[in-house]
């Protein structure tokens, strides 16, 4: 009787989380054989407004060391950083951010973790034709926003940038869309930006 | 007072110095066509692939910015982006919130000041 009187308690909680790929899928090469510092990430948007609470990614043979995971915006300023801890061997990893990042609805931002010793998840020529479309989370198909997934070499967690072939990654995030009806649109961006040097 | 006299003109042409290593890049756009917008973001990168840095310290309330701190002879990419407040359950559903999207982004390199001859004439009598 406790035990279902807490599964209804956690249950809608659980429920309102969404993310890009279920826990039970597994990358066709979940550890590709490069050990350089690398930081991996995926661009994404929502359909609708919510809240960013938590990076993923799938973790195979090898991907060792301090993993740390970030949210970007396209102008690459970190929203948000988190170090996993407590991670399993092999699998999806989760970690929560501190506090929630809101994000706007139809605006890209960039999941991404950085691992130290390399050996990623990495399927090639992923993100050519197609994106992933998990409503109201889709990652996204390269494109007019450039190349899907992205990644960086780097000695310490920075914004990812470089493409390669459509590489997916197998980078996520947990989100939790707005209830209530909230607002839903960002701000139209500004234009006709011009530059004088004085 | 010979010290003190060398160290103005010390002072004064380090002064000089650092100000010719930098001039200023006038930015202005034109405003973001939603209402509810609260102030806007200049970002800068030295690459137009990123990564971009915010320069404003707080949010812009008008339609230009200056950088002043840009380097003679390096190449800047700036965005512009639309800030209204947070988006929140308890948003209207007609406000905009959040961040906008980047502008087009604009770029330029700094050039060098003009370089000024002054000739100056001293007639001995």
């Amino acid at each position: 009787m406790i035990r279902w009187l807490a599964w209804i308690l956690i249950c809608p909680a659980v429920w309102s989380q969404q993310s890009i790929w279920p826990a039970s899928t597994v990358p066709a090469n979940s550890s590709f054989p490069d050990t350089t510092s690398v930081e991996l990430g995926v661009k994404f948007r929502s359909d609708v407004a919510g809240q960013i609470t938590g990076i993923r990614f799938y973790k195979g043979t090898g991907n060792g060391g301090t993993h740390i995971g970030n949210l970007w915006n396209v102008a690459g300023t970190r929203l948000a950083t988190v170090t996993f801890a407590g991670e399993s061997g092999t699998g999806w990893q989760q970690a929560l951010f501190a506090a929630p990042v809101s994000i706007a609805a139809g605006t890209q931002y960039i999941a991404s973790y950085f691992a130290p010793l390399g050996r990623y998840a990495a399927n090639s020529a992923f993100f050519a034709s197609t994106g992933v479309d998990n409503p109201p989370l889709h990652a996204l198909q390269n494109g007019a926003n450039g190349g899907n997934g992205v990644f960086r070499y780097t000695a310490v967690s920075a914004f990812p940038t470089s493409t390669f072939n459509s590489t997916n990654y197998w980078v996520d995030v947990v989100f939790v869309p707005s209830g209530g009806g909230g607002g839903s649109l960002p701000p139209a961006p500004a234009t006709a930006l011009s530059v004088a040097v004085h | 007072m010979h010290i003190l006299f060398g160290l103005l003109i010390a002072c004064s042409l380090f002064s000089s110095y650092a100000s010719a290593q930098t001039r200023t890049v006038s930015l202005s756009w034109t405003a973001s066509a939603s209402t509810g917008v609260t102030g806007y973001n200049v970002y800068r990168a030295t690459s137009a692939a990123g990564p971009f840095t915010l320069l404003n310290t707080s949010q812009i309330s008008t339609t230009t910015y200056n950088d002043v701190m840009a380097a003679i002879g390096q190449t800047y990419t700036y965005q512009v982006t639309a800030v209204a407040p947070p988006c929140t359950p308890t948003t209207p559903a007609t406000s905009s919130c959040g961040e906008s999207a980047p502008s087009v982004p604009a770029t330029t390199t700094v050039p060098a000041r003009p370089s000024i001859t002054v000739s100056v004439t001293v007639a001995v009598q």
